[in-house]
């Protein structure tokens, strides 16, 4: 039988969840009665007494496999998690098909930090016991945790259908479609969760953010809200709550927001650098000041800080204190790109065309494809009288900003071709479709419409071509029917 | 200087109607239309010509709207003469710009369209005939005429004509904001013009004869780098005595139409640092202007942008280039307002130009956001601070500055004749605006009308310089400009405490140049080409 226990800490949490104890009860040998009695002593909770049990078992008869497991199981939940995977590989390797102990060794090299070992071991387990929903969840964990969304969506969808209860596994679940960019999935996983334990304050915090990124900030304004309600002192919630403002363009509201944080925690920079942003788009630039150096003073090495503070200095006319604040910047982060562009700009304004020179560089080693430092290097160049480099970049620039422009337009073509081809206007959907692959040979969502249009309008040939071509673009898209 | 919304009183109280009130589907219903100060029938005063647009839809059948003309009684009165000069029109209309084509002496006008422009030439009789189609400036149907401006680009003595174009919008295939999907901070929004076939600017020849010739291709004017033209200006930026064009494009760097002397133009926007920001990007440019802020001899730029944004302020270092000073000037710490109209004035006499600007929303929709900004915004003004800065001093310049209004075209004359310059602000769906100026010192000032002989005859082009005590201001005569309007003809500088000017010359185009010395102030002089002030007349001060 299964049942739930309690959290023990970090070091046992791979043995917190499920624990199948099957008790044998012939009584053959005294190792056979240590054995029984460790099972005993596990039930009741007695960790030390059944470890000392199962030691005393092995010891008589070293190769029985279920007494190796069961000590391995129990040494876990104990937190000895390096003695656990010792005792489960032994079981494991005395009966290669007990699917349990695949199960916690798996938990056991999670919860060591082992992800590749507790995918491997956990993998076998799911081939053991194809039905076993933690198994699946906790591979999917596992997944999740190496980067392979696809294969943790997998596993993740294994584990809700086999339990569908389980609302950590649909929480899960939302965050590895999330991951993939399955915006509307991932939504509806959280919502799952949500329902299933209206008290998983997780699941708030990340349908808010999922619905952040759908652009839906009324929606995630009310997630967010949720979890403050759950926990008036979440800071997690509460900062998302004033992010999303920000986002949807209230700077009254986000400058509340983080005023109310600040009351509950005078001492997040965060909070004072976000209150800071707010107070710059209300163009309140002496109070984002104020917030900002607040943010610097509490955490001297929050570099957007600092670069932020450079941008409303340089708003403010203080090329000097701007350069300074952006230089800071840097010294906490060199790889920062805007802030090498923004400094670039402000020596510019101050004249000093060589150093923005060097400056725009510098921003332009860390993002080459941004036209917009490629034009404002080309002004830099022309400033210091060097023609001819400014024309090259000036040119690198508008073959860039090229791109881009077709890119949008070959969005927007693609989506007027999806409604046309949605009012059956095939004929003009599969010109709207030719037009935006044209425009953007990169869209891999062009190419698959224009196949399906064509694959509508009966032309085989052109429509497998053409959704060979996005399938090349974008392995994800689903085979045409 | 204190400004009053007396457009109410002035009987300027018909609403100008464009596009949906509440939800936009194109861009089409979000530009908004211009205004301009004219002197039509030549009695002195400045009359008011307003554009009009339309709604997707139509209009409901019991409205009438048509752009409208406005008559100046002179008493601080304008009556609607619209009808009775010929002028009834609706549909899609963007820009006004004044300039005397046919030579005649009186000023003429042409308004540009979604769909066909109008060239209204003046009878001389307070009444026009529209002749575009025949005159071979009408265009096509689906193109979006926008910013426009009368200039005598090859000296030959007649008023060309330069249209610029927004989008090349068919209204059939544009996606809607569903279909882009195009939001604005959440919100659903009309589309564009980033992923719209951009339009393209339209140069005319005037061939003397009542007939333009599209010279676009030949003159250069298509080669550009950017697209989706809105405000046009035109100065001669490098004082090398002809014509330049600077247009301000929305999303994409503006141009700088470089006149080469032989017909031609290049634009040289990118190179001449006067088409991005000052960190490299394409703004969305609107209106714009060109004035000697620092008096250093040499046109300077401004142009109104987005919000989020700053306006940018390009200082022109004579050397064929600009420098962005937007931030160096004081002007970064306005980000929130989304500007339109704009004019570099003397607003209190000082000698020194200031800048005036208004605001409003692109979206209707923003209402949804509890934005501080939202979709009518207060207008700017920035005084000069004389050291190369300027001071936002709204605040101070009374409640028609700082109330917010959906503005969009704006033009700058005197239509009082009092010697200070008033503010003219076409709207969207909504009345317009006339703000009177009072001012609260006893600066001097003088006015220039100029009257060409063998070039055109508006003297457009043609550059004053008015030297006092305190320095050299320069202007030019200018068809066009701001966002999509048009200002008084006569030039107005500041005296400062100055009772006289020591010295005005003039430049007309073609290169003759004609001085006139001590001048007296607070006066409207009058100067022919070739023969001096001919007329001279006190205003009350």
């Amino acid at each position: 039988m299964y049942e739930r226990v309690k959290q023990l800490g970090l070091a046992s949490l791979a043995f917190i969840l499920l624990f199948s104890v099957t008790v044998n009860s012939q009584q053959r040998t005294s190792a056979q009665q240590h054995y029984q009695n460790g099972l005993e002593l596990l039930k009741k909770g007695d960790l030390d007494g059944s470890i000392e049990a199962f030691k005393k078992a092995i010891l008589l008869r070293p190769n029985e496999a279920e007494a190796h497991y069961y000590l391995g199981y129990a040494l876990g939940i104990k937190g000895q998690l390096a003695d656990a995977i010792v005792e489960l590989q032994k079981a494991i390797s005395l009966n290669p098909e007990l699917g349990e102990a695949h199960y916690y060794l798996g938990a056991a090299r999670w919860f060591s930090r082992d992800v590749d070992g507790a995918i491997a071991a956990l993998r076998t387990a799911v081939r053991l016991m194809p039905r076993h929903a933690n198994a699946h969840y906790h591979l999917g964990l596992a997944l999740q945790k190496k980067g392979d969304s696809q294969a943790a969506i997998a596993e993740l969808k294994t584990a809700v259908e086999l339990a569908p209860e389980m609302a950590e596994a649909h929480h899960a679940l939302g965050l590895s479609l999330q991951q993939e960019g399955e915006l509307d999935e991932a939504i509806e996983a959280f919502r799952a969760a949500i329902k299933l334990r209206p008290n998983l304050l997780r699941a708030y915090n990340d349908l808010g953010l999922a619905l952040m990124q759908k652009r839906d900030p009324d929606g995630a304004i009310a997630a967010f809200s949720e979890a403050i309600k759950l926990d008036s002192g979440n800071m997690v919630a509460q900062l998302n709550l004033g992010m999303v403002l920000i986002q949807k363009g209230d700077y009254a509201a986000a400058v509340d927001q983080y005023r109310r944080i600040i009351v509950q925690a005078p001492d997040s920079a965060e909070a004072h650098y976000n209150l800071g942003l707010a107070l710059k788009q209300k163009d309140e630039l002496a109070g984002a000041e104020v917030e900002l150096r607040k943010a610097i003073e509490l955490q001297p090495r929050l570099h957007e800080a600092h670069y932020m503070l450079g941008i409303l200095l340089t708003q403010q006319s203080k090329l000097e204190d701007a350069a300074a604040a952006l230089k800071k910047a840097i010294e906490v982060k060199p790889d920062y790109p805007e802030a090498h562009f923004a400094l670039g700009t402000v020596m510019q304004q101050q004249g000093n065309f060589a150093g923005a020179v060097a400056a725009l560089r510098q921003a332009l080693r860390y993002a080459p494809n941004a036209p917009e430092i490629h034009n404002a290097l080309g002004t830099a160049l022309r400033q210091t009288g060097d023609i001819e480099s400014a024309r090259v970049e000036f040119q690198e620039a508008a073959r860039l900003n090229k791109i881009k422009s077709n890119q949008q337009a070959a969005m927007f073509a693609t989506n007027t071709g999806l409604a046309k081809l949605k009012e059956g206007k095939v004929d003009e959907a599969i010109e709207t479709f030719q037009r935006a692959v044209q425009l953007d040979p990169t869209n891999a969502q062009a190419f698959y419409n224009l196949a399906r249009a064509l694959q509508r309008k009966g032309q085989r040939e052109e429509a497998r071509a053409a959704e060979r071509k996005a399938r090349e673009l974008d392995p994800r898209l689903k085979p045409l029917p | 200087m204190r400004f009053t919304n007396v457009a109410q009183q002035a009987g300027l109280n018909i609403s100008t109607i464009y596009g949906d009130e509440r939800r936009n589907r194109y861009l089409l219903e979000t530009t908004g239309s211009g205004a301009a100060f004219i002197d039509y029938d030549n009695d002195g005063w400045q009359d008011i010509f307003l554009v009009n647009g339309t709604r997707l839809d139509g209009l409901p059948p019991n409205l009438n709207f048509t752009n409208r003309l406005y008559h100046n009684t002179g008493n601080g009165k304008f009556t609607d003469v619209t009808e009775k000069a010929g002028l009834v029109r609706t549909g899609w209309g963007q820009s006004a710009c004044s300039g005397d084509f046919d030579n005649d002496g009186y000023t003429d006008l042409f308004v540009s369209s979604y769909g066909k422009n109008a060239l209204y030439r003046n009878n001389r009789n307070s009444t026009f005939t529209e002749l575009a189609e025949k005159a071979g400036v009408a265009n096509n149907r689906t193109r979006w005429g926008s910013g426009c401006a009368f200039l005598d680009y090859d000296h030959d003595g007649l008023l060309d004509l330069f249209v610029a174009s927004y989008i090349d919008l068919d209204l059939k295939t544009a996606p809607l904001p569903e279909t882009g999907p195009c939001q604005y901070k959440g919100i659903m929004v009309a589309c564009g013009p980033p992923g719209l076939t951009g339009g393209s600017n339209t140069l005319y020849h005037n061939n003397g004869n009542g007939t333009f010739s599209d010279v676009s291709e030949k003159s250069g004017i298509i080669k550009t780098n950017g697209t989706y033209g809105l405000g046009v200006l035109t100065a001669d930026f490098d004082n090398d005595g002809w014509t330049d064009i600077y247009v301000a494009n929305d999303s994409a760097p503006a141009a700088l139409y470089h006149n080469n002397k032989n017909g031609t133009f290049t634009d040289i926007g990118i190179e001449a640092g006067c088409a991005l920001s000052i960190d490299g990007k394409p703004q969305a440019g609107m209106g714009v202007t060109a004035g000697d802020y620092n008096r250093d001899g040499w046109l300077d730029i401004f142009k109104t942008n987005f919000s989020g944004d700053t306006s940018s302020l390009y200082r022109n270092t004579g050397k064929s280039t600009f420098d962005d000073v937007t931030f160096p000037a004081g002007m970064g710490l306005n980000t929130r307002w989304l500007g339109w109209g704009c004019g570099f004035i003397d607003v209190d006499n000082d000698g020194w130009t200031d800048i005036f600007l208004v605001n409003g929303h692109v979206y209707p929709e923003v209402e949804k956001l509890t934005t501080e900004a939202g979709y009518a915004q207060p207008k700017v003004l920035y005084r000069n601070l004389q050291n190369g800065s300027f001071a936002d001093v709204s605040q101070k310049a009374g409640e028609a500055v700082v109330s917010p209004n959906p503005s969009r075209g704006a033009a700058f004359g005197d239509y009082d004749n009092d010697g200070d310059v008033d503010i003219l602000i076409n709207s969207v769906n909504g009345p317009p605006e006339l703000l009177r100026a009072d001012s609260l010192n006893q600066n001097n000032w003088i006015k220039i009308k100029l009257a060409g002989v063998k070039s055109n005859r508006d003297g457009i082009g043609a550059r004053i310089k008015c030297v006092t005590e305190d320095g050299t201001q320069i202007d030019e005569v200018r068809s066009g400009g701001s966002y999509y309007s048009q200002n008084d003809l006569r030039v107005h500088f500041g005296l400062g405490k100055n009772q006289r000017v020591q010295s005005l010359e003039i430049s007309w185009p073609g290169g003759k140049v004609e001085t006139l010395k001590n001048v007296a102030a607070n006066q409207l002089v009058v100067v022919k080409e070739g023969q001096g002030i001919v007329q001279t007349t006190t205003f009350k001060k």
